[in-house]
């Protein structure tokens, strides 16, 4: 199996190879396995979308109202029902925009909003070769199939969310609150922008405006540490994808000569010849550029550890930005300029490779942590930067569709999970972990809670005929037919992790819901107020309707997307999507073999296989954790102690609670010889610059006063005598070189 | 005379007056005096050797020029302030003995009333005054105490070998300008009566009652010839004619230096006046402000430490 | 030598013999200099102003000096001039000694060094 794994790489390969010294157009003609099968259509720009305008400005009004109320004092609920109003304004107009354009064609269409960015130093505007001397980035929304699609869910989810957290947040009431509902607002207007810009710079604007957003909700309590260090750190390692990001534009400006999409797709598809400029290095680099801002803001390998710790945020961010939208902004970067990783694959370049490696792993990485760690909203984190490799790994392996799709069934069972977590951090004093919760089924009021959570747990673990089912199979199937370096290894460690993944959410379900009622609050929980008896015993508070209101409407959502996938029409999900993603950029028109021609996976379409075998996987982690943490609860912990006990496997569990050590290793690797170098730049300032150079070059006229100032003794004989002495010299100067004429 | 002779002869000076200014030994300041003199003595010798065999010898102005320097010597070096001041006096007079010999008789006199009468006496006035005042009738320690005597005598003394060098030595020392003639110097002397029309009238008419005097725009009134002779045209009787004027009627040296004053300064003269004034008003405005004194500027100044740490305290005195 | 005695109040100017000029200068630059040097030396406020009048009258003397050099009233004018500040400066120096002295019973110069450099 290995050798045909090779064989059908290295026929790949070849076949990548010839259309790199093509004729120069970088189209390919049809029936080369890469390249642009289906054109990208030119936008047409309209008015009569223009409605769309409003999806951006309801919640850029919002957020000016809350700061508004911020300022006036507003002690009631107004900011969340404003928050709430505008984005469920913002989501009707989504559905009313997607509905307008026609699903059927890929006609992209553009509304012009206001000039922002539109400067032309060129001497016949308006020509073929204008935009080489042009730098244009307009206020304008690009409406097509992806963008549509993906600003629905955004907006429904931050309107089911913003719902959520106006009980969510209600202890807040007053300033916090309308600090709250602002930043939901901010990011829900970034997000907007980034997702329906027309150009990339109206992307890189959401881009930061959702970071900006993310890192004031993460640092909402600002008055914990723990907190305030999180925003930092999901800042910062933002702002290193965020540098490629922003080079990856600079050098699309460059190397294309525009910024705007449609003209970008133009060039792309050989609409103008002057593409290229550079020979093309730029554009081998700009993959990788686009690549590093996508793995910053998505939670990928090298710079994912922000997203666990960005969990000190209230529970409504985490499920809305840090599990359901924000991060999946790097799946949208990439699935936009889906065009460009093509052409980087057709040139024989291996970003796209790379990005579906970076993905698996993660996915992996991540699963492996999750199963270990004790805070289920830790775990939620992990499981998110897992799902999120599947995303990037359905990019990688050209499942565009698979990706995009898995982006909205994961966020609807993601923020379902994490919002079923909040509800128990809410009633429980904060407590989070599955150590000290279990058998809450069993409370009065949390059923809804419980099954609720059932549902998501079972769509992440990709339970057969779930919604997390179909769309992971999508990817893994697609990663055993596209060719790729391994990619059929990375389909196997994707199997994998779907198991992991089930054991580690049924672990935290099982723990939590089943097995005899026990909850202890989290020590040193802030919320004193409520729950506490007068004779200090603990009462849980059950969610009240709000809280579960959103909890089952988002079930629904969950279980209509199951259920779309076999329905057709209106209420079938699947073959609209598919056709939205497929006639938009993100589309890869891929027809790589006659149906049934391309490589099996145990003798059958990996399509068709992959339900078995992934949904196999599923069980069997269902059933682990089921064993493990719900029929033999202590059999868990002796299976924990014995791994300990020897040596030889002892590091696995220790590890993996650590986290595989990579915040260590970074601070070992990154921060200690920054430190280092701090410390001795900091040293080398003191001494040398601040030292030798300022306060030197400061002190020099000190001490040269020291040298003169005994002759400013106050007494008038000294001055005198200076005087005198210096007409005795000046007179002794004169007398023998002006009179005599020289010593 | 050769630098180096004026240089040794300075630095032999230095070291008189260096001797004379320690106090408290006779002896030093009696050898001092002697070195001093002996360098005096010294460089007016070179002066006069360097002479022509038949030249008048400058006597009287070496005599006074040696008063004035013993008198300087003396008032600079005296521990009483009371001795100094009338050594000073010695100064004025020996000055005023020079002014006559160099022919400014008018500035020797006003000189001598000036400054012996009127600066002088002042000076005497504010220093018993202050004696009073301080009860040191005596010698004061810090009169008697030269400060820093050796950095000034360098300063003073190099000061002194430059100018004596730049007077003495360069080009053979300085010399008379030989332009200055003494027929130039008449001629300008007769302008001087000419610009005075009465004196001239009264001249004329003093040597010839009937004489009128011819004045012309075009020609100077009184023309003098090379030898010094001065003439003035007349009527007598209406018959033109020319007389010499007399040397006797020629303008003395207060007369010519009145005319420089008024004729060719005269924005200088009023200047000195407005100085004069200035000077009278500062003196009195000065002398009227009143110094009050705190408490404990009364206790510091009695060498007591103050009782107040703060300058700015409602109880400090000072000036208002 | 010519030992002659010259008169005393010649009024027909006369030829100046280098010898009387040299003479006074020296005595001049004499005065002055010690003159200086009192100033620099003495402690006694109005000893020190009296060293300045006797490096005016020296600068008096230079001034008729070279008037009678150049055979021109204008050395002596110049005198009265040095005459009016000597006047003006005794007058007001004295002014501020009496000032001073009421406010620090001494006359010591050194006692007024508030521009010290500290």
């Amino acid at each position: 199996m290995l050798s045909a794994v090779s064989t059908i790489a290295s026929s790949t390969l070849v076949a990548l190879a010839a259309p790199a010294g093509g004729d120069g157009a970088h189209g390919s003609p049809a029936g080369e396995p890469f390249g642009f099968q289906h054109p990208i259509r030119a936008a047409v720009e309209s008015t009569d979308l223009s409605l769309a305008q409003w999806i951006v400005w309801l919640p850029a009004i919002s957020a000016v109202l809350c700061g508004l109320y911020a300022a006036l004092g507003v002690k009631n609920r107004l900011p969340a029902w404003t928050t709430v109003a505008a984005l469920a304004g913002s989501f009707v107009i989504a559905v009313l925009t997607l509905m307008r354009l026609d699903p059927t064609t890929d006609q992209p269409v553009v509304v012009h909003l206001f000039d922002w960015i539109d400067l032309s130093w060129s001497s016949d505007a308006g020509s073929a070769t204008d935009r080489w001397h042009s730098l244009r980035a307009n206020f304008a929304l690009y409406l097509d199939g992806l963008s549509a699609y993906w600003i629905i869910f955004v907006t429904l989810l931050g309107t089911l969310i913003a719902f959520y957290a106006s009980e969510y947040m209600d202890e807040d009431r007053g300033i916090g609150y309308c600090r709250f509902f602002a930043g939901v607002s901010i990011f829900l207007f970034a997000m907007t922008c980034l997702v329906l810009g027309e150009n990339l710079v109206m992307l890189y604007l959401g881009w930061e405006g959702v970071g900006l957003a993310s890192y004031l909700l993460i640092g909402y309590y600002y008055r914990k540490p723990a907190a305030v260090a999180a925003a930092k750190k999901a800042f910062i390692m933002n702002r290193i994808g965020d540098v490629g990001l922003a080079i990856g534009i600079y050098l699309i400006w460059l190397e294309y000569g525009s910024l705007q999409y449609d003209v970008l797709f133009d060039a792309l598809q050989g609409g103008d010849a002057g593409a290229g400029q550079y020979d093309g290095w730029a554009a081998a680099l700009i993959p990788w550029c686009l690549m590093l801002g996508a793995f910053g803001k998505s939670a990928q390998l090298p710079l994912y550890v922000w997203l666990p710790d960005a969990m000190e945020g209230p529970t409504p961010v985490s499920a809305l930005i840090h599990a359901a939208t924000m991060v999946t902004a790097g799946v949208y970067l990439i699935a936009r300029t889906m065009p460009l990783f093509l052409l980087n694959q057709a040139d024989g370049g291996h970003a796209l490779e790379v990005v579906a490696w970076v993905g698996g792993l993660t996915a992996l990485l991540a699963a492996t942590i999750g199963m270990a760690q004790y805070d289920i909203k830790r775990v939620m984190a992990y499981s998110t930067v897992s799902q999120l490799g599947y995303m990037f790994m359905g990019l990688g392996v050209l499942s565009t569709f698979g990706a995009c799709y898995h982006v909205l069934t994961h966020a609807f069972f993601k923020a379902l999970l994490f919002l079923c977590c909040g509800a128990i951090m809410h009633g429980f004093g904060g407590q989070l972990d599955l150590r000290k919760l279990s058998g809450l089924r069993r409370l009065k009021g949390w059923r809804i809670v419980c099954w609720t959570m059932f549902i998501g747990g079972l769509w992440l673990a990709g339970f057969p005929f779930s919604a997390g089912f179909f769309s992971k199979d999508e990817i893994l199937a697609q990663a055993f037919i596209s060719p790729g370096v391994g990619f059929r290894a990375l389909g196997w460690i994707g199997i994998v992790t779907a198991g992991l993944t089930a054991y580690y959410t049924f672990r935290v379900w099982f723990r939590v819901f089943t097995g005899p009622t026990y909850y202890k609050p989290e020590e040193d929980h802030g919320h004193d107020d409520h729950g506490h008896d007068h004779d200090g015993e603990f009462h849980p508070h059950a969610p009240g309707f709000r809280i579960k209101l959103v909890l089952v409407l988002l079930s629904i959502g969950a279980i209509w997307l199951a259920a779309g996938y076999f329905l057709s029409g209106f209420w079938g999900t699947q073959p609209w999507i598919k056709q939205a993603i497929e006639n938009s950029s993100a589309g890869t028109g891929l027809q790589l073999f006659p149906e049934g021609a391309h490589p099996t996976l145990f003798g059958f379409d990996p399509h068709l296989s992959m339900y078995f075998v992934s949904g196999s996987f599923g069980i069997v982690g269902l059933g682990l954790a089921w064993w493990f943490h719900c029929v033999n609860r202590k059999s868990a912990d002796d299976l924990r102690n014995w791994m300990l006990s020897r040596r030889w496997i002892g590091w696995l569990p220790k590890a993996m609670e650590r986290k595989w050590y990579v915040d260590e290793i970074y601070i070992g690797a990154i921060r200690f010889p920054l430190w280092i170098t701090s410390q001795a730049l900091y040293v080398f300032d003191r001494i040398f610059v601040d030292g030798l150079m300022v306060n030197g070059t400061a002190r020099l006229p000190r001490f040269a006063a020291e040298i003169f100032r005994p002759l400013y003794n106050g007494v008038l004989q000294g001055y005198g005598a200076s005087m005198a002495g210096g007409l005795a010299l000046v007179l002794a100067w004169l007398v023998w070189v002006w009179m005599r004429g020289g010593i | 005379m050769t630098p180096s002779i004026l240089y040794l002869a300075t630095l032999v000076g230095a070291i008189g007056l260096f001797l004379i200014m320690r106090p408290h030994r006779r002896t030093t300041r009696v050898v001092g005096t002697i070195i001093g003199a002996a360098a005096i003595a010294f460089l007016m010798v070179q002066i006069l050797q360097a002479l022509a065999d038949d030249a008048v010898v400058p006597i009287l102005e070496i005599v006074f020029g040696l008063g004035a320097i013993v008198g300087g010597v003396r008032m600079v070096t005296h521990p009483r302030p009371v001795f100094a001041a009338i050594y000073f006096v010695l100064v004025v007079v020996s000055s005023a003995g020079i002014f006559l010999l160099l022919g400014a008789e008018f500035m020797a006199f006003s000189l001598v009333i000036v400054y012996a009468g009127a600066i002088l006496i002042t000076y005497l006035f504010v220093i018993m005054l202050a004696q009073e005042a301080t009860g040191t009738a005596g010698e004061a320690l810090y009169d008697r105490l030269p400060r820093e005597p050796i950095a000034a005598l360098i300063v003073g003394f190099v000061l002194l070998a430059s100018i004596g060098d730049a007077l003495l030595v360069v080009d053979g020392g300085i010399k008379p300008d030989p332009a200055a003639t003494p027929a130039k110097a008449l001629t300008h002397r007769w302008s001087v009566l000419a610009g005075m029309p009465k004196e001239l009238d009264a001249v004329v008419a003093g040597i010839n009652p009937d004489a009128t005097l011819v004045r012309s725009e075009d020609m100077p009134t009184i023309k003098v010839d090379p030898a010094g002779a001065a003439r003035v045209d007349v009527l007598i009787d209406d018959k033109p004619a020319t007389l010499e004027l007399p040397e006797s009627a020629l303008p003395t040296n207060s007369q010519v230096v009145g005319w420089a004053l008024v004729a060719e300064f005269p924005v200088s003269l009023e200047v000195a006046g407005v100085i004069l004034l200035m000077a009278m008003f500062g003196a009195v405005v000065l002398a009227r402000r009143q110094i009050d004194l705190s408490e404990d500027e009364r206790r510091v100044a009695a060498g007591l430490p103050p009782l107040l740490e703060d300058e700015d305290s409602e109880f400090a005195g000072g000036d208002r | 030598m010519n030992l002659a005695m010259p008169s005393l109040l010649a009024q027909i100017p006369t030829e100046m013999s280098p010898g009387t000029l040299q003479v006074v200068m020296l005595t001049s630059a004499v005065l002055f200099a010690v003159g200086m040097i009192g100033f620099l030396t003495r402690r006694n406020m109005i000893l020190m102003f009296l060293c300045t009048e006797l490096m005016f009258q020296a600068a008096a003397i230079a001034m008729i000096a070279f008037g009678r050099m150049h055979l021109d009233p204008q050395g002596q004018v110049f005198v009265i001039f040095i005459l009016t500040v000597a006047a003006a400066e005794a007058a007001l120096a004295l002014g501020l000694v009496v000032l001073l002295y009421r406010r620090k019973p001494t006359l010591d110069a050194e006692a007024w060094s508030e521009l010290k450099e500290c």
